[in-house]
């Protein structure tokens, strides 16, 4: 496997993370998503593996980038390179499910790689995607949810706003996904 | 509420200044204006306004932002974070005023520390950030504390969270400023080509984008005017094409010139008295003038035009500007009325006086009343006597004349045309002067024939001191129109029979060209006349003229009795009356109305 440069670090609370489905496997998971108890969203992406573990990448996400994914709006790498947190994970797993390396690295270091990233053109494929139903049931209950709880919030604090709010949430959408300058820039 | 927002990717380019400028001009021009500092990390705003802010800056946006951040709600009022600018103004309470939103008070260590404490990553990209949310109720809150009439944004520049909102979700126009050099205009062409589209697509609102290229020398000669085309041609090719937005101002892009004056001490350009040569004033309003609608400007033409002059006398090269670029992007036909006024107060050729004033009847509106308002006023610039210029000293109608002279081979409303040579006309006849009296006279009845107006005339020359062959001369002349109008006929006997010459003899042709039915009421407001002025003289011969022509009329003859009367010479009536064969019904008519109550006298 490829020596990536990173910092050791405790990410026991991987553990505690429940999977939600696959949204790649091909002879097993290649690419799968949790969530942990707050409903903050995981994704592990395997990279690699010999024949004492499977190496992972694990990135935060968010329902945004997952609802876009699955609407084949933004790519694999995307979900990867643009993930909300500054840095990723990098787990080597044994056969037991039991880390053997733990890292935390940049993103950076993960794009100097040559093979651990996928290639900037791979997008959803439903037949890839095992548990697509699934996903995408809970994605959208989870922002309908959070929509609800921040409608609520939102009239109170920004009232002179607040019939537009399913606008400005569509907006929010996009711009957490794209940015203010779209795809090319932030 | 329209909002514009100011970008450059880089800095230096006079992005704030040009900011602050349009500001000013826009509260000159009657209008509502609320400016917010969003350049947070180098904040210089309140920098151009420094003498017209009205109290120190304690607080402002980066603290209301902070303040939400903190305690998860905005600060009541608004207002507390923006200060007040007071623009200068001679006319006495009505200083325009601008209302600045400042970043804070960037002299205290405190607002270094609220400012780096904003984490705007999370605010914009988290699924739970509040920042979108907040600015937009931000802008609203504005809406409803200040009722701007405009909001504008100077952004910071780069690539931020900061300006990508300012350009982007907060923005109906942006201007976008760059100077021409490569890290600018490749900067401004990424940009503008990625800024995100989805607003205008959830919101249905279109994002203008508007190009300036700054501190763009002006050009001296055919060489620097060719390479500034070259120039232009060049940024329109890198900035213009792009797949994603349309430049709005992409075959004619903004030039900011730079300004020697500028160079050496930056500070508002319109907002100061000023006594160079300038030339960034008009770059400015040639901008206002694109992006901001006419209307409001138009609507309140009148105030900003008594603003826009109100230094004429301290600054008449500022003035004249301002004028011209008034002129130039707001055509109003007031703009050229005051324009023509600038001119003449500062003894410019009558060549380019006279091209202004055909331009201001060009415009001028159509309906008539206006057409008369207009006349009157153009009128008066040429006959006021508070110009004292070497051209209108004394009214030199000669002069005069020669400026509407121009007239005669161009366009203009009639009623203007003919107002003009009607007023000419009087000044000549006051002037004694009669033959150009008569021919802008006649000038105008080509136009127009109003005897009223007739009337006016042939009143000036009844009481001018012209002499009285002129006179005759001046009615020989419009004889046709005079006989088409009993009034006319009535001024004119009466001009005819007040002179202390016995004209009749002479003119005889005159009145015998009258409507013979029209007579009896001609003589009887001659009649009146006489009596009004208390006066006989060729009352003798009228009275034979009355006694040929209506020697049945009994009412002219009591006016003609009343009149001897006054005079002291009844018997002189009685006389002249013996003649007539039915003087028995006279005295009858006399005695019934008690106005002779003796019997004959002979």
């Amino acid at each position: 496997m490829e020596n990536i440069k990173g910092k050791d670090k405790d990410l026991s609370f991987l553990k505690e993370l429940v999977k939600i489905g696959d949204l790649v496997n091909f002879d097993g998971p290649l690419l799968s998503l949790f969530r942990d108890e707050k409903d903050s969203l995981y994704l592990y992406h395997w990279v690699d593996n010999d024949e004492k573990s499977n190496r992972w990448i694990v990135a935060k996400t968010s329902l945004f980038f997952i609802k876009g994914y699955l609407k084949q709006e933004i790519s694999h790498w995307n979900l990867i390179i643009k993930s909300p947190e500054r840095y990723l994970f990098l787990v080597d797993l044994d056969h037991e499910l039991n880390p053997i390396n733990q890292l935390q690295i940049s993103k950076g270091a993960l794009s100097s790689s040559k093979d651990y990233l996928p290639a900037q053109d791979v997008f959803h494929e439903s037949e890839d995607c095992p548990h697509e139903e699934i996903i995408t049931d809970y994605i959208y209950a989870t922002i309908k949810k959070k929509e609800k709880i921040k409608s609520d919030n939102w009239k109170d604090k920004f009232p002179l706003i607040k019939k537009h709010l399913s606008k400005i949430f569509t907006l929010q959408e996009d711009i957490s996904m794209h940015g203010f300058y779209g795809k090319n820039l932030i | 509420m329209k909002t514009i927002t100011f970008y450059s990717y880089k800095g230096g380019v006079g992005r704030s200044l040009a900011l602050a400028n349009i500001a000013t001009y826009l509260a000159r021009f009657g209008q509502k204006v609320c400016l917010l500092d969003f350049d947070l990390e180098a904040p210089g705003l309140h920098y151009k306004f420094q003498n017209n802010i009205q109290k120190p800056i304690e607080q402002g946006i980066v603290d209301y932002i902070h303040h939400y951040t903190v305690y998860d709600e905005l600060p009541d009022n608004l207002k507390d974070y923006a200060v007040e600018i007071l623009l200068k103004s001679e006319q006495k309470g009505k200083n325009p005023k601008i209302t600045l939103i400042p970043a804070g008070n960037i002299a205290h260590g405190e607002y270094w520390k609220k400012l780096t404490a904003l984490d705007w990553k999370s605010m914009f990209y988290d699924e739970d950030g509040e920042g979108l949310p907040l600015f937009l109720e931000i802008k609203e809150r504005i809406k409803k504390t200040f009722k701007p009439d405009f909001l504008l944004i100077d952004s910071r520049t780069g690539i931020t969270e900061i300006s990508g909102i300012s350009t982007s979700i907060l923005a109906d126009v942006l201007l976008f400023l760059g100077s021409n050099n490569a890290e600018n205009l490749d900067g401004a062409k990424h940009i503008i080509s990625n800024i995100n589209q989805n607003k205008q697509k959830i919101f249905g609102e279109e994002l203008k984008i508007y190009f300036a290229l700054t501190r763009i020398p002006r050009s001296q000669d055919y060489h620097e005017k060719s390479l500034t085309r070259q120039i232009l041609t060049n940024v329109k090719e890198q900035i213009c094409s792009n797949e994603n937005y349309t430049i709005q101002n992409a075959e004619d892009i903004f030039v900011i010139h730079s300004d020697r004056d500028l160079e050496y001490k930056e500070s508002l350009k319109i907002n100061r008295r000023y006594k160079g040569e300038t030339s960034i004033v008009s770059d400015y309003l040639k901008i206002i003038s694109t992006i901001i609608p006419k209307e409001p400007i138009i609507a309140k033409i009148d105030d900003v035009l008594q603003e826009a002059t109100q230094n004429l006398l301290t600054a008449p090269n500022e003035v004249q500007e301002s004028i011209e670029g008034l002129a130039l992007y707001f055509p109003h036909y007031k703009t050229y009325e005051k324009l023509a006024e600038v001119y003449i107060v500062r003894r410019l050729g009558q060549d380019k006086i006279k091209e202004v004033l055909l331009k201001w009847g060009k415009l001028t509106p159509s309906s008539y009343a206006d057409n008369v308002s207009l006349a009157i006023t153009y009128t008066k610039l040429f006959l006021r006597e508070n110009i004292q210029t070497p051209v209108f000293r004394d009214y030199n109608p000669n002069l005069i004349f020669d400026s509407i002279e121009h007239f005669n081979s161009n366009p203009i409303p009639h009623s203007l045309f003919y107002f003009l040579n009607k007023k000419l006309s009087l000044l000549f006849l006051i002037k004694k002067n009669a033959h150009n009296a008569f021919y802008c006279f006649k000038k105008a009845l080509g136009n127009f024939s109003f005897n009223n107006s007739l009337e006016e005339v042939l009143e000036i020359l009844l009481i001018s001191e012209i002499p009285q062959k002129d006179k005759e001369k001046f009615i020989l002349e419009i004889k046709d129109k005079i006989l088409s109008d009993t009034e006319l006929c009535y001024y004119t006997y009466s001009i005819l029979l007040m002179s202390e010459k016995d004209f009749i003899n002479t003119h005889f042709d005159i009145i015998n060209n009258f409507n013979l039915s029209d007579k009896p009421q001609i003589y009887n407001k001659i009649l009146d006349v006489f009596l009004i002025k208390k006066s006989s003289s060729s009352i003798h011969t009228l009275t034979i003229l009355i006694t040929e022509d209506f020697p049945s009329n009994t009412d002219l003859y009591v006016k003609m009795y009343q009149i001897f009367d006054l005079n002291n010479s009844a018997d002189a009536f009685w006389e002249l009356i013996k003649k007539i064969t039915f003087y028995q019904d006279i005295l009858v008519t006399l005695q019934q109305n008690s106005i002779y109550e003796d019997d004959l006298p002979f």
